[in-house]
């Protein structure tokens, strides 16, 4: 680990003000940082602490939650009223990382998650991610947990989070503070395409802290599940994960989808939402039928490599799954 | 008896605890890098960049100037090479001119922390010429114009095995059924929890102690003393507690050889203490393997001829590699009677980390794609796997078709025991959609009759010597690496000595206070440290009784820490002052495992003869999910005949872990290599390892069978049931949805694959 | 930075740099070696302790983020005897190697504090952040069943 300096922020403002300074790193949970500065992956000159702060709270409001930056993942996914108004959220955290992982592990860390693309951790490999303009190993490498929607010629890193893939579907907006002020990011806008730049992540300027996380809570979101395929059934990233949810209309015989939210994780190098395939299911009878159609127009523009190209139909299969376990409300 | 009562006692049979689990539940027991020394030093190694390159130069001027620095070392300063077998010494401890793989070891750093050591080690400056590197078997076949290690004679073979018993092309000729397939395994690694860890110190007489976790004390010793230069006199090495090993700890490694020079540079203690990362470069894990397989059966069901060519990735230094060529054919010639048999097996160099002993040493491939050919030819006959297991069992007292000696054989209770338990005849086909139930049964040895270097000494050693106060103090050099060898040593003296099992001291691997032993692999340690220990109480027991009968009369027992006769009893250790008093002399015996001459008459034949085989039957239950190729194993059954179980606890344990271990071959594990040679994300987060979620529900089933040979009928317990695992869960796979995996691991995307290509009607093997 | 910790009990005052790891602060500068380091990096859960009574990964903790909190290691689990779960472990033959066993007490004390019902899923869940590469798991599920027996 290399050297840098330390403080601890007693308030937002301060904290705000520490982060601003060149090179300076916020610290949370730590799950994340205190293991990518070990690696020497992050060397950041300037650590401000941000885990003493007041935003701890998960505040369940009339139309939505709001999750303060600080609550743990495992607060968040044990919350009853997330787990009644967004079942795929508390689905998503508890299929992440493990028990004490999600102890550890904030809202806020969570969001700001870095890549675990093997190449972006090592040392001994090019990553644009890491050093800007020094090239990808992955693009040659072995591809078989890397995206296949999202990727540049600069980068193919899928994007490890669950939980920003259930908030992606449900429209969250993640409140920031800076020294401008305070604004309002949509979560889809939140994490950033790498296109040209893969080391820029985050749609956030210097010194920006994320204070809290708004998620409304509508009837689709009651109405919600999180599916995610994986290689072992604790502490593994998404080969393909689905958070999709569904409100319907009408009797039981006749039902029809008014309205549909679906995002995919795994497969993107940012939480997957599709505006195309949500209308795509709108109006449409909740069957196999449509959410196959959905499924495909979703992938339709999927860039597969050699070693990844089974997560294309895995993806289609899981996303018809997990608009099924939704409409069966189970 | 009930369990609770067993604890009272502590003989033979019993489910006597072992004597380190306290110390390990609460934290105090001491592992290698719990060990701390006044001023000691902290070493970290530099690693080649580079699959495969020469060294034109090694400048460590700048490294040296860095304050914290206390001394550095190059390869040029103990460059004699070495190995764990004597005929392969093929490895330096930092590489002088050649680099091998991509984590190659070149120099190392002292300093007064971990830090500070890293620090300077990205100041030494090393000046390569790249060379072509070959990263499979087929390349390294390919182009015997690089050399990857001048060790090979030929082209970048390490070994080459040909050996045919009978005449197999015409037994396949004329067979009823035949399968002919390739299969593919994926080169694994043991992954323990406890990184590699190794502390030196030298005291002002100039001797060398090594602590290390390592499961051969005895070859680290002779090869300490050997490429250091020292008598091997003064030399010592001791294995404190160790965190797992599987095989991954059987070679002698570079940080061995460089904290014991920086100890002797410096003068002061060092350790090093590997990072996750560099665990996985030292590897010496399964090899991959590609077999062309052939396995014929005549009409009436019985295996008339078994081919089998294989092609070994190596990796880039021989390690055990040797053995490995000749234990891929050598130890599959039962639990079933070959009419036939010829393998074919090429272990390559690569310029890859090498491979070596993984539990299961060799044979877990070769079994694999075995079980998985005679399940598909039986299935052309339309035999049960179970019945054409039945069919084909060769026997107890018998010669397997490459000569090896088979005495005793619980195979058969084990297929019976597994299909009961299983409720095979009436579930296996019958499941239902995705749901399937497979069999694979193996052989093992117990210990090698061949010792690693030819020597005409004993290959295990026990000293017992009885204290006047009735203390037992039991001298082992065997390695307890979790498998409990060291609470059986107490078990062993409880029996013949008749005394109390917890006033039993055990040293053990500490080669200046304890007899040789030659460490822990080939499954050898209970057997053979067993037999040695028996053999050493035994000739106490002797003196005692004979000391005590002038007391209590003659027909003696020997119980629990009492001396009982005819006219009246005493204490354990009144009999030990009386027998002390009668002999003069403090009381001592020793006890020896002397190797027996065994194995086929041939060149190669000894090599996989053993004093004792295991055998052992699975059947795995699977559940299959046909939309996404995600599977699981919920459940697996394993009969193991481990010939007598000296503590039943132990012995399911090792059944336990063995299942779990193959069970995660068939899941998930794989090394993977980039273009350049370079290990993909060496983590316990990429290379994924099950969790307490992922291992089936594993039922452990002792058979016994009582081993003419064996300490009190005993034979292995701990590599053998491993090997079925992973033939069992291939063929409870194909029993739920009708597809065939022939290549490792069985990843979604395969199962996935081989779903959709399925035609139409294939959905279930029928049943037979 | 200066800092204190309550270790087992009793407060410490340590001069610590804030980002070094709570598992090297245990074992280097308290001698609490009973927590193990298997992988430094958060995946196998032989460093896990309890920071004000919530189950982490040591490693991953940085010394800093724990100032004021209180620490458990497998130390303050039991004074002079065993508590009933670490006997458990002891008789069920929960540990092989050991260097997980630490770990794996931590994480199911924590569990059997919960007073969740100590079914094999529940139980599994509870560990399933900590390897053992040993028992295949078996009789570490069985100790904790084990115990909770004894205890509830």
């Amino acid at each position: 680990m290399r050297h840098f300096t330390f403080e601890r922020a007693k308030s937002v403002d301060e904290a705000v003000k520490g982060g601003a300074q060149p090179e300076a790193a916020f610290l949370a949970g730590g799950t994340s940082l205190v293991d990518l500065m070990k690696l020497e992956v992050l060397t950041p000159l300037r650590i401000v602490d941000v885990s003493r702060l007041d935003l701890q709270k998960i505040e369940a409001r009339t139309g939505g939650l709001v999750l303060g930056a600080l609550a743990t993942n495992t607060d968040v996914a044990l919350h009853p009223e997330v787990r009644r108004r967004l079942p795929a959220l508390a689905e998503a955290l508890l299929s992440g990382a493990s028990p004490q992982l999600r102890n550890a592990a904030t809202v806020g860390g969570n969001l700001l998650q870095r890549t675990r693309c093997a190449y972006f951790r090592d040392l001994a490999t090019l990553c644009n991610k890491r050093t800007p303009r020094s090239g990808c190993d992955a693009l040659e490498g072995w591809t078989r947990m890397h995206a296949i929607l999202g990727g540049s010629n600069q980068c193919i890193a899928a994007h490890p989070s669950d939980m920003c893939v259930a908030l992606a579907a449900f429209d969250a907006r993640v409140k920031v503070r800076g020294p401008q002020g305070e604004r309002e990011i949509a979560l889809t806008d939140f994490h950033l395409l790498p296109e040209q730049h893969p080391d820029r992540e985050f749609a956030l300027s210097p010194g920006e802290l994320v204070i809290s996380v708004f998620v409304p809570t509508t009837a689709a979101a009651a109405r919600s599940r999180y599916v995610k395929v994986r290689d072992r059934a604790s502490y593994a990233f998404a080969l393909v994960s689905c958070a999709a949810g569904l409100e319907l209309s009408g009797g039981t015989s006749g039902r029809i989808i008014r309205e549909a939210r679906v995002a995919l994780g795994g497969v993107g190098t940012k939480p997957w939402r599709s505006i195309e395939a949500e209308r795509a299911l709108a109006g449409q009878p909740p069957t196999k039928d449509s959410f196959r159609k959905a499924a495909e127009l979703l992938l339709a523009g999927a860039q597969p490599r050699r070693d990844n190209a089974f997560k294309v139909e895995l993806a289609k299969r899981t996303m018809v799954r997990a608009l099924t376990l939704a409409a069966e409300g189970a | 008896m009930s369990r609770s009562s067993h604890h009272e006692r502590g003989d033979i049979g019993a489910r006597f605890p072992k004597v380190d689990g306290a110390g390990k539940a609460d934290g105090s027991g001491v592992y290698t890098d719990d060990l701390a020394f006044p001023r000691m030093l902290h070493a970290k190694l530099l690693r080649s960049p580079h699959a495969h390159a020469r060294i034109l130069n090694i400048d460590v001027s700048a490294a040296e100037r860095l304050p914290g620095v206390i001394a550095t070392l190059v390869g040029a300063e103990m460059p004699a090479k070495y190995g764990v077998i004597p005929w392969t010494h093929d490895e330096q401890a930092l590489a002088t001119d050649h680099v091998r793989f991509i984590g190659d070891e070149v120099a190392c750093v002292a300093a007064l922390d971990e830090r500070t050591a890293e620090e300077a080690l990205r100041l030494i400056r090393v000046d390569y010429e790249p060379l072509p590197a070959l990263l499979s078997a087929e390349e390294a076949l390919a182009h015997p114009e690089i050399k990857v290690n001048e060790k090979a004679k030929v082209g970048n073979i390490t070994k080459e095995v040909k050996l045919e018993f009978g005449p197999v092309d015409e037994a396949i000729a004329t067979a009823a059924a035949i399968t002919r397939e390739r299969y593919q395994y994926a080169g694994s690694t043991h992954a323990p929890i406890e990184p590699h860890c190794a502390v030196a110190r030298v005291d002002g007489d100039g001797n060398l102690t090594v602590w290390s976790s390592t499961q051969i004390p005895h070859y680290v010793h002779r090869e300490l003393a050997r490429v250091l230069g020292l008598p091997p006199a003064r030399v010592r090495v001791i294995q404190p507690l160790l965190g797992g090993a599987f095989g991954g700890k059987s070679d002698p490694f570079s940080l061995e050889f460089c904290v014991a020079k920086l100890a002797l540079k410096t003068g002061r203690p060092v350790k090093i203490l590997f990072t996750r990362e560099e665990v996985f470069y030292a590897h010496r894990g399964r090899h991959p393997m590609a077999m062309d397989v052939t396995v014929a059966l005549d009409a009436g069901g019985r295996i008339s001829a078994v081919d089998n060519k294989i092609l070994i990735d190596g990796g880039a230094y021989a390690s055990f590699g040797l053995v490995t060529a000749y234990y891929a054919g050598q130890l599959l010639t039962g639990p079933y009677r070959f009419g036939t048999y010829r393998f074919d097996s090429k272990r390559m160099y690569t310029n890859k980390p090498p491979c070596g002993p993984k539990r299961g040493h060799g044979s877990v491939q070769p079994r694999f794609a075995f079980e998985v050919a005679l399940d598909e030819a039986a299935e052309k006959l339309g035999i049960d796997p179970i019945e054409v297991r039945r069919r084909n069992f060769i026997g107890e007292d018998v010669e397997t078709v490459n000569g090896q000696r088979i005495t005793s054989n619980g195979f058969l209770k084990c297929l019976e025991l597994v299909e009961q338990a299983s409720g095979w005849k009436e579930r296996h086909g019958k499941l239902g959609p995705g749901r399937g139930l497979g069999v694979a049964g193996s052989m093992y040895i117990s210990g090698t009759a061949y010792p690693v270097y030819p020597n005409e000494m004993p290959q295990s050693g026990v000293l017992v010597k009885l204290d006047r106060s009735g203390r037992v103090a039991v001298f082992s050099g065997a390695s307890d690496i979790g498998q409990g060898v060291n609470t059986l040593l107490c078990q062993i003296a409880a029996e013949e000595l008749g005394c109390d099992p917890r006033e039993v001291t055990v040293v053990a691997a500490d080669t200046d206070l304890t007899p040789v032993d030659m460490g822990a692999y080939s499954s050898r340690v209970t057997f053979m440290n067993g037999l040695a220990a028996r053999e050493a109480c035994e000739k106490l027991a002797r003196k005692l009784k004979a000391a005590a009968s002038v007391r209590v009369g003659d027909e003696i027992e020997l119980e629990l820490g009492t001396v009982r006769g005819p006219r009246g009893s005493i204490s354990f250790a009144e009999a030990c002052q009386l027998a002390e008093a009668a002999e003069g002399a403090p009381l001592s015996a020793t006890g020896g495992y002397r190797t027996q001459k065994l194995g086929g008459n041939y060149r190669g034949g000894t090599i996989g003869a053993s004093p004792a085989y295991s055998f052992t039957a699975h059947v795995a239950e699977v559940e299959v999910d046909e939309e996404t190729g995600i599977w699981k194993v919920t459940r697996i059954w394993a009969a193991h005949d481990c010939g007598k179980a000296l503590n039943p606890t132990l012995v399911e344990g090792q059944i336990e872990g063995s299942v779990y271990m193959g069970a995660a071959e068939a899941q998930m594990e794989e090394m993977v290599y980039g273009k350049q040679g370079l290990l993909f994300g060496p983590s316990l987060l990429d290379y994924k390892i099950p969790t307490s979620l992922d291992t089936p529900l594993i039922d452990a089933l002792i058979v016994e069978s009582h081993d003419p040979n064996g300490p009190y009928g005993a034979k292995e317990a701990g590599e053998g049931p491993l090997h079925p695992a992973i033939p069992a869960i291939a063929n409870a796979i194909h029993d739920a949805c009708g597809i065939r995996l022939r290549e490792l691991p069985f990843y979604p995307q395969r199962v996935l694959q081989l779903l959709q290509a399925r035609v139409p009607g294939q959905e279930r093997r029928t049943a037979c | 930075m200066r800092l204190e910790l309550r270790i087992n009990g009793s407060v410490r005052s340590l001069e610590v740099e804030p980002l070094k790891r709570l598992l090297d602060v245990l074992r280097e500068d308290l001698i609490l070696t009973g927590t193990k380091e298997g992988c430094g990096e958060g995946e196998c859960g032989a460093c896990a302790v309890l920071l004000d009574g919530q189950l982490v990964n040591s490693c991953l903790v940085a010394v800093c983020q724990a100032a004021g909190a209180s620490v458990v290691t497998i130390e303050g689990l039991s004074s002079s005897a065993l508590t009933p779960l670490q006997r458990s472990f002891v008789e069920c033959g929960g540990a092989q190697c050991g260097i997980c066993t630490p770990g794996m007490i931590v994480a199911g004390q924590c569990f059997l504090d919960s007073g969740a019902a100590a079914t094999d899923e529940a139980v599994r869940e509870a560990i399933a952040g900590n390897l053992c590469r040993c028992t295949g798991y078996t009789k570490i599920v069985e100790s904790i069943q084990h115990a909770a027996r004894e205890t509830r």
